[in-house]
């Protein structure tokens, strides 16, 4: 009596099969395989992460004219300098002070703290000055105009007119011009997941306008 | 051969099976945000509700276009919307509730106004009168709503789990200021300079 066989015998398969095909068709390499593949496309496609891939274009406007500065919507109204602003107490002996005006609207659906997105990030170009006569920024250098108030947040949709304020001395030429760089921001999870904030701060327009002497025109 | 097509088609399967997995979990609420849905106590202006920390009432709501506080007056490129309101705490002392307005459209209004003065804290048995007030677009008084919460830090950053910088875990008292196009234009029109009251102390009977 032959002795039973413990398990079923399967043909042999060709040696070529068993060492190369067989291993790409398991389920576990295929799978992975698969799993590849896909991440592949993903890669090949930006990832997962949203990233910036472009450069966002800055945009560049004059007096009268507006931008979209996220979440800002701002108007360029006009820039002027003066010996002394009395509302607010700028009256030093020897300074000149230039006012650099702007409507801005909060384009959220929340308040916006606008002295936190605004302030040491806006730049400001006064023309060909030397460096000893250019404008630099007074110790509150945003004010609301309607009320001489520093700005704190901006509600939604409301326009608010706004100066940023310089001093210059008064021996230096005045500024004929000046090229205001205005940030914009996005409003996003932060990176590790734990809150919304502002991220990605970037200038993204410059307005250009003549500096005129206050109540010349 | 057709082992190869069972084996393809349990791939697709399981990737089918996994897509809608993710689209199913995408869709279920997740805990932090159930945990973190307000509970929302209505009422109108006059009514007292109570909510975790004590009891407050909007007793009245007008229209400025100027407001002269302690030392400032701001003048707004839109209008001020003053709301006398009392707050009594009922166990501990507590400070005065923070407050937002959300408007028809869903947006918020609130945060640090150009010039502030703090109604500072209430004390158990007794009741604290503050006047406040918001900046906002004449257009969000239609339909407004205006929320007071157990106080936290509302300044201009807000740390909002999701889009709605204000939501929290905790009582919101939802005032409805039943202001239609009508009595908001009335409250414009009628605008003009008003004073900051400063908070006053009553002991509650």
């Amino acid at each position: 009596m032959e002795p039973r066989q413990p398990y079923p015998v399967t043909p042999p398969q060709s040696g070529r099969r068993r060492g190369g095909l067989a291993f790409f068709t398991s389920p576990l390499v295929l799978t992975l395989l698969w799993l590849l593949a896909g991440i592949g496309v993903v890669a090949a496609g930006g990832g997962w992460a949203p990233t910036p891939s472009k450069q966002l274009p800055v945009v560049e406007f004059g007096p009268g004219q507006s931008a979209l500065v996220d979440p800002f919507e701002i108007t360029a109204v006009k820039a002027v300098w003066s010996d002394s602003i009395e509302p607010l107490r700028l009256n030093a002996e020897g300074m000149r002070y230039i006012l650099v005006a702007f409507d801005v609207r909060n384009t959220m659906n929340f308040p916006v703290g606008i002295n936190f997105l605004m302030k040491d990030k806006t730049t400001a170009e006064f023309g060909a000055l030397a460096t000893s006569d250019a404008p630099t920024p007074v110790a509150s250098p945003l004010v609301r105009v309607s009320d001489n108030l520093p700005p704190n947040d901006l509600q939604p949709g409301l326009t608010a007119r706004l100066a940023f304020v310089f001093e210059q001395p008064a021996s230096a030429p005045p500024p004929e011009v000046v090229k205001f760089g205005l940030p914009a921001h996005t409003w996003r999870l932060h990176a590790a997941g734990h809150e919304w904030n502002w991220f990605d701060t970037r200038i993204a327009a410059y307005a250009t306008m003549p500096v005129t002497k206050a109540g010349s025109q | 051969m057709k082992s190869k097509l069972r084996l393809l088609l349990m791939l697709a399967l399981l990737l089918a099976v996994l897509a809608a997995g993710s689209w199913v979990a995408g869709h279920i609420p997740s805990p932090t945000a159930v945990a973190d849905r307000p509970f929302y106590r209505r009422g109108v202006v006059g009514e007292t509700v109570e909510f975790r920390i004590g009891k407050v009432t909007v007793n009245n709501i007008s229209v400025a276009k100027t407001l002269k506080t302690n030392s400032e007056v701001v003048i707004s490129d839109g209008v001020l919307l003053l709301i006398d309101f009392q707050f009594a705490p009922s166990e501990y002392r507590q400070p005065i509730p923070s407050w937002y307005l959300e408007d028809a459209g869903g947006r918020l209004y609130g945060g640090i106004m150009p010039a502030t003065r703090s109604c500072g804290s209430g004390q158990p048995g007794t009741i604290v009168h503050c006047q406040t007030y918001l900046e906002l677009p004449p257009s969000a008084l239609v339909g407004a709503h205006l929320a007071m919460q157990p106080s936290r830090q509302v300044g201009h950053k807000f740390t909002a789990r999701q889009q709605n910088a204000f939501s929290g875990p905790d009582d919101i008292v939802l005032i409805d200021l039943q202001l239609s196009k009508g009595r908001a234009d009335e409250l414009v029109a009628a605008a003009g300079d008003a004073q900051l009251s400063p908070p006053t102390v009553e002991v509650a009977s």
